[in-house]
């Protein structure tokens, strides 16, 4: 499963009051890789993830999804790749507030009239160490239970690729490690994960860090590690000023 | 995907609850018309004058009416839980899918809503009926006896949900934006009306017997309606427009703003005008037909009253009932606008004053839109309309509905804005 990018931009705001957000970014995830991408705030990294995910379309350029061109494609195409291949996660824990943890969960797969095995959530909540009750509403959980709850929604669902946008962003240090250890785990597992993250510490356990600012990519690094990244940061900021 | 509308329902009850008001109105009109229409039946002799029109017509036109003044209180609703149909379809839920679930969820509140109104008509079917027979008479409405049929208040119930289930598909695709082919398709719709309406319009300036004018005139009027229905927007649009640039530039403090606020909130109150002002056509339509093209030495005035009945009681009640259904339903967006103004150093007469002006600029809007329809309506036949037809109701008509519309939503928003200082106040003296 890959994603393909190519010269996207994408521009924002009314006629006369344009800004141009991101400026032709090329972009290739595959299989199994995990991909963050780092940067200050208003670098465009949100705008971007849109973009990859087509929850936005870009004013130029293509991306595609295995193989499938996301630009024009159909309102009922968008909607089946969503419950089949793309799972999304965000910092503001993207449940439904009127369904259960449990519902949300499958609600994927009853979009799809896929048949439920009950059992099989109960035990994949269990090894997510889901502390909690499956029929509660999101807001009676904790933000690291729900943002479990959306991890095993992509694991049902079978998903290919997970869009996480700050998934721990506004969670406690113990939950945060939990959420990210499962997300590397997805990646071992062959899942594409494209992370956008504040946190280089995370951003250096992944398999490529994409460093922006200003909608432009300034830095490319494979395997990265901490210091790596900061000197990367460092030096998008040198060339900048 | 029901289970699933009915879970999204219990957790924003609280919102379509708001809106039931219409529903209830609707559920006591139907109610109403049926048990009307099935005692009535039983006790007809053949030499009576048919009285069955007046209770199965309002429950057509009202019908009808519920059908399109409903995308308000759908489209109100779902742009105050916008963020969670948009989550709906982050997570793979298509068109259609979410279309059934809005419409599951309002052929919910239509059941309530009915169950509501049937109850209420059961108190009121004798009070209503004798009026009605005080009107037309007692050979049109004879002494009946009105008994609860059970099976009636399944039909009613059904009817209700039948409507709103299919005025909740149609209208969400429409508000949702996520009918394709909805531009071209409306574009198609607005040619054919266009088209419609200039034939049958420049038909009847051609024919010269005043006879045939009155047949052609209910033709004018169906077009004009769908006229209003499908151009009406983008006229008001226009009109608007002209009107903001024509007033002054300084306004006064309260005044400038409530231009501006016009302008952010065009395209609700466009919304919210045309059912007023196609009641109103429709109203002067029928003045027009009964009162200037009529015999004079033949008008029956029992005639006159039933086809009031007919045509306009339903959809009149159903588009007043609407009104206030999609007041109270923006009540949580006016309360954050007062608070946001109040912030800001708005006293409380300052926003009774701001609203009063907004509301000032859109009956004179309504005022103008319905005073050009009638003209419209009289220049067309004004060769055949007899000397006794009042011309002045031409003014008078327009000017009474925007002033009451001005006056009740004057004091509701007054009532609205009081409501919230007092809440606001308290919250206060609890918070110190």
């Amino acid at each position: 499963m890959k994603i393909m990018a190519n010269k996207v931009t994408k521009v924002m705001g009314n006629k006369g009051n344009q800004i141009e957000i991101l400026h032709g970014i090329d972009l290739q995830t595959s299989s199994g890789e995990f991909l963050s991408i780092i940067g200050p705030s208003g670098s465009g990294k949100t705008t971007l993830l849109k973009c990859l995910s087509g929850l936005v379309q870009p004013t130029s350029g293509t991306v595609k999804i295995d193989n499938q061109l996301l630009n024009n494609i159909s309102e009922r195409k968008i909607a089946k790749l969503r419950r089949t291949k793309i799972s999304y996660i965000f910092q503001s824990y993207n449940l439904l507030p009127a369904l259960s943890a449990f519902d949300n969960i499958v609600l994927p797969l009853r979009l799809s009239r896929q048949r439920i095995n009950k059992t099989k959530i109960y035990q994949l909540m269990n090894s997510l160490n889901f502390k909690a009750d499956l029929k509660q509403l999101p807001a009676e959980l904790s933000g690291g239970e729900q943002q479990k709850v959306a991890i095993a929604r992509a694991l049902t669902m079978k998903a290919e690729i997970i869009f996480a946008d700050e998934p721990t962003g506004a969670l406690d240090s113990t939950s945060r490690q939990i959420i990210f250890d499962q997300l590397r785990q997805l990646a071992d597992s062959g899942v594409c994960i494209v992370m956008v993250t504040h946190d280089i510490g995370q951003a250096a356990q992944t398999d490529r860090a994409l460093v922006l600012n200003d909608g432009q990519v300034m830095a490319e690094v494979n395997h990265p590690t901490e210091p790596l990244l900061i000197s990367a940061m460092n030096e998008t900021k040198k060339a900048i000023i | 995907m029901i289970r699933l509308g009915l879970l999204q329902f219990k957790s924003s009850i609280k919102m379509w609850l708001t809106g039931i008001f219409v529903f209830i109105v609707y559920g006591w009109l139907i109610s109403f018309c049926l048990t009307g229409a099935v005692t009535l039946e039983k006790e007809l002799s053949s030499q009576q004058n048919n009285p069955l029109p007046i209770f199965v017509m309002p429950m057509f036109f009202g019908g009808i009416t519920l059908f399109f003044v409903i995308s308000n209180v759908i489209k109100t609703i779902v742009n105050e839980l916008s963020d969670e149909y948009r989550m709906w379809m982050f997570l793979g839920a298509d068109s259609r899918q979410i279309s059934i679930i809005i419409a599951v969820q309002l052929s919910l509140v239509g059941f309530i809503g009915s169950c509501l109104g049937y109850i209420v008509m059961l108190f009121s079917i004798d009070s209503i009926y004798n009026t009605l027979q005080n009107f037309i008479g007692k050979v049109w409405l004879p002494e009946v006896n009105f008994k609860i049929i059970p099976m009636l208040f399944v039909i009613v119930n059904l009817l209700s949900i039948m409507i709103c289930f299919l005025s909740g598909v149609l209208n969400s695709k429409k508000i949702l934006k996520i009918r394709s082919t909805g531009k071209y398709f409306k574009l198609i719709i607005q040619v054919v009306v266009s088209v419609g309406f200039i034939v049958s319009s420049v038909k009847i300036i051609l024919i010269s017997s005043r006879t045939e004018s009155g047949r052609s005139l209910f033709l004018v009027l169906f077009w004009m309606i769908l006229f209003q229905i499908y151009l009406g927007q983008d006229l008001i649009k226009i009109l608007a427009k002209i009107g903001r640039l024509l007033l002054p530039e300084n306004c006064g403090s309260t005044g400038n703003l409530a231009i501006q606020q016009t302008s952010v909130n065009a395209s609700k109150i466009r919304d919210d005008l045309i059912p007023i002002i196609v009641v109103q056509t429709i109203i002067y339509g029928l003045i027009e037909l009964l009162f200037g093209l009529s015999d004079p030495n033949n008008m029956d005035m029992k005639n006159i009253v039933v086809s009031f009945i007919i045509y306009v009681d339903a959809p009149l009640i159903i588009v007043i009932a609407n009104t206030v259904s999609v007041a109270m339903l923006k009540q949580p967006e006016q309360y954050e606008n007062f608070g946001q103004l109040s912030r800001i150093g708005f006293t409380r007469g300052m926003l009774i004053h701001e609203r009063s002006e907004e509301i000032l600029f859109n009956s004179c809007l309504l005022f103008i839109v319905s005073l050009i329809s009638n003209i419209f309506l009289y220049f067309i036949v004004r060769d055949h309309l007899i000397n006794a037809f009042n011309t002045m109701i031409i003014i008078d008509l327009p000017l009474m509905v925007s002033g009451l519309i001005f006056v009740v939503l004057v004091v509701m928003e007054t009532c609205n804005i009081l409501i919230w200082y007092d809440k606001n106040l308290n919250k206060n003296k609890i918070e110190l």
